[in-house]
């Protein structure tokens, strides 16, 4: 049946052109590419045609799950979205996006470790899978829907217990930031996949099975899963935000696990919020960024209160537009061009970001593009363009290829590291092709949290752990040894969207439960096992592969030197495109640090952290290329002979 | 087949639908113990989410004192386990009849004794059998959604 531990040994190709479906054997890239992220990368550089747009014939949306999905392992039943992201500006590119929810566990448990959907279809379709079993079926009476309501209808004609993932009213009209939608609040967010979808007129995927996971080492992973969700549990206790019992009982609100297999409660279901702006009851999740549509001070100009927060967060989702783009990127643009006179109105509609009529008719028009909405569809980046206005604004809340500030100590209001710390943020910006923070907010995001009520003298001594030298934390060497934790975290990244494992949990470094505040968790039967070491372990209890600490680590690396491969080969990607960043980051940061003032980026400082982390990766510092005789030593020699003379 | 006298009282493992999350983590862990593999189908209890309300519904065997599975099955598969008193169906025995899946009265969605395509066989709870540690769902819930009952207890 099954020959490899954590797969289920097919990947489903759809043609929707010729409707048309075939299988792929998943051990083709499995032991090379760890899965998700990493076999999505392989699969695109050898289908997707050099030149492609995110709208072209040719794209391909490639659905990936992990080894670890739909296992026990914590928190780990997520999915990752690749492909030419309509979002990436100037041109649309290769690149990422993933979501939590329950469609990737279901996936597998239909069979199938993932989904590689090309071609267009002539009428709106929608695919329906199950055990072993893909369907092709007329989505007429789905298209136009609202995110919520095709859900809804696949449910009730497939049954309790299938998952979904579609796009909204956004998708449809090709809007840049739309997302892949499921549940109330999963969506594979950045890079407009919504809209990869809706130009294949494919409105929806939805899915159910009956089949099991195989595990190698099941009593190993049984046992690691529980230690670390006995661990997560008490940090959750201690740190995490809970529900205000006053929301619990006028609107049902509830914590629940925002993916299989996930002992956290990130998430707040509500259950009935009236509604402001619509009438009716608003039911729906609210995490991540999406309690910010409320806004209020400090960090936001606007404050619509919390039940139109609700409201507006659950209409965009509704809508299938992407939160972070808008909160991040578009709305704060919109307010700098409406402070400094550059924008009056919306059509005519007075622009007021303290009522929730004027977000809910921003929405409606950027989702159907209608008047000013269809400049606006087409995310901040390319509405400057076409307006003509706010580019210094823009500036300011883009660091580049198209995405809105995040983690990274600039741009609008709720970025929170401070200098130094940002400085590693800056380095994962210059070598990415998204917004880094789909999975790599650990640096930045931990050494903030933690700093706040755990001394330098400790973090720095973790550091050292961690990346090889107290520099890499320590406030008062914040140029110093930077390159190898942005390497560590971007590896991480790779490794998090590939098993994958949530980026709010892991890698799973720092405590309150022992002295020295790092991580070691007594696994029975396993002994002491470091933070650092979990997703080895994880990996190797459900895969049962003999791989050793170093190898494992050489597949994130494999990787992400596979994307940029990718990047060379079809954008010319090279130093010059790393540099770009570095104007946003030489702006004032947001947040005062331990230096006591505000600090900004010093420019011949950055270059020379640039030439250090590309030494360390095996770049050519002159090109920002990987060197030949890397790309072979990481077995990815096929790769380099593709190359050509685009490296050296 | 035995007489009909009530036999020897069974702990069990008692759901709080208030404290769930929905993580299935209970589901996964149970499937891991028992086929070493990981599927919320071939799980001994039955945890399911609505898709937009996220609501969970928990269901799983009580162990009932006066248990119409055992008495129903035709061909004496479903045993006392003498260590927990779980009413536990032998896989070597089970036909896959169905007639114990009907005779309970709370299995009316097939969540509590469920089929398995793959070896036509019924299975339910067995409270792990000898499992040191007691039931794999009741260790693994992070939320103390689940709970332990023995046959003093109840």
């Amino acid at each position: 049946m099954v020959s490899q531990y954590g797969w289920m040994g097919k990947i489903l190709r759809v043609d929707l052109t010729r409707r048309l479906a075939s299988i792929m054997d998943t051990s083709r890239y499995a032991s090379k590419y760890i899965g998700g992220r990493g076999i999505a990368a392989r699969i695109a550089w050898e289908e997707l045609p050099a030149g492609t747009d995110g709208y072209a014939t040719e794209n391909r949306l490639i659905i990936m799950t992990g080894p670890l999905t739909g296992t026990v392992a914590p928190s780990s039943g997520r999915v990752v979205f690749c492909g030419i992201a309509p979002q990436a500006y100037p041109r649309p590119w290769y690149t990422r996006s993933n979501m939590g929810g329950f469609f990737g566990s279901e996936l597998k448990y239909a069979g199938f470790d993932g989904i590689i959907v090309v071609g267009k279809a002539g009428t709106p379709t929608y695919l329906w899978i199950s055990d072993d079993e893909a369907q092709f079926r007329d989505a007429d009476k789905l298209w136009g829907r609202d995110t919520f309501s095709t859900q809804a209808y696949l449910v009730k004609k497939h049954g309790d217990g299938t998952q979904v993932v579609c796009t909204g009213p956004a998708g449809e009209h090709l809007v840049r930031y739309a997302v892949v939608q499921s549940g109330t609040e999963h969506a594979a967010g950045q890079g407009g996949f919504g809209a990869v979808m809706g130009s294949k007129r494919l409105k929806a995927i939805a899915v159910r099975g009956s089949q099991a996971v195989p595990v190698a080492r099941a009593e190993e992973l049984m046992r690691l899963s529980n230690t670390v969700n006995k661990q997560l549990h008490k940090a959750f206790a201690e740190g995490a935000a809970h529900v205000d019992p006053a929301l619990v009982s006028r609107y049902s609100a509830r914590q629940r696990a925002c993916t299989q297999a996930c002992a956290m409660g990130c998430g707040i279901v509500y259950g009935n919020v009236p509604g402001t702006v619509n009438p009716g009851i608003v039911q729906t999740r609210v995490q991540c960024c999406a309690p910010l549509f409320s806004g209020a001070a400090p960090f936001y100009d606007w404050n619509i209160g919390v039940e139109p927060g609700i409201e507006v967060s659950a209409l965009t989702n509704q809508l299938g537009l992407n939160h972070w783009s808008l909160v991040f990127g578009l709305v704060p643009w919109l307010r700098e061009c409406h402070r400094r006179g550059l924008l009056k109105d919306l059509d005519g509609t007075p622009i007021d970001f303290h009522s929730p009529a004027f977000w809910a008719t921003l929405l409606r028009k950027i989702a159907y593009r209608e008047g000013l909405g269809d400049k606006l569809a087409e995310d901040g980046p390319r509405a400057c363009d076409a307006l003509g206005i706010g580019k210094e604004a823009l500036d300011s809340l883009y660091p580049a290829y198209g995405f809105g500030g995040h983690w990274d100590g600039h741009g609008d209001k709720v970025n929170p590291p401070f200098f130094p710390i940002w400085v590693v943020s800056a380095l994962q910006w210059a070598t990415d092709t998204r917004d880094p923070f789909s999975s790599g907010h650990d640096y930045a995001s931990n050494l903030t949290h933690w700093s706040r009520t755990v001394s330098w003298e400790k973090l720095s001594a973790i550091g050292e752990r961690l990346y090889g030298s107290r520099k890499s934390v320590d406030p008062a060497t914040p140029y110093e040894w930077k390159a190898q934790p942005a390497i560590e975290t971007q590896h991480e990244s790779v490794l998090k969207d590939s098993l994958p494992l949530c980026d709010s949990i892991f890698p799973l470094y720092y405590t309150t439960q022992t002295e020295d505040n790092y991580v070691r968790l007594e696994v029975p039967g396993l002994g002491l096992v470091e933070g650092k070491d979990l997703e080895y372990q994880l990996y190797i209890a459900v895969t049962g592969h003999d791989m050793t600490r170093a190898e494992f680590r050489a597949s994130a690396e494999r990787v992400f030197n596979l994307e940029r491969a990718i990047q060379i080969r079809e954008y010319g990607r090279s130093r010059a495109d790393d540099e770009g960043i570095i104007p946003y980051f030489e702006t004032a940061e947001t947040f005062i640090g331990p230096s006591g003032r505000l600090e900004s980026l010093d420019r011949a400082q950055f270059l020379r952290l640039l030439n250090e982390y590309y030494a360390l990766r095996g770049w050519d510092p002159r090109t920002g290329r990987p060197m030949r005789e890397k790309l072979e030593a990481l077995g990815l020699g096929d790769v380099a002979a593709q190359l050509g003379n685009l490296i050296s | 087949m035995a007489a009909f006298s009530a036999p020897a009282k069974s702990g069990f493992v008692l759901p709080d639908v208030d404290r769930c999350r929905g993580c299935a983590i209970c589901a996964l862990a149970c499937s891991l113990q028992h086929e070493g593999a990981c599927s919320p189908q071939l799980a001994r209890l039955y945890v399911q989410r609505s898709l937009l309300t996220e609501e969970p519904r928990l269901a799983m065997c009580l162990q009932c004192d006066w248990p119409s599975c055992y008495f129903a099955c035709p061909v004496e598969a479903i045993i006392i386990d003498e260590k927990t008193g779980a009413r536990v169906i032998l896989q070597d025995s089970c036909t896959g009849c169905a007639i114990c899946a009907k005779a309970c009265a709370a299995n009316t969605r097939g969540e509590i004794i469920r089929f398995n395509p793959a070896s036509g066989k019924y299975f339910k709870c067995d409270l792990c059998l000898g499992r040191v540690e007691g039931p794999a769902c009741v260790e693994a819930c992070p939320w103390g959604a689940l709970r332990y009952v023995s046959a003093v207890q109840r």
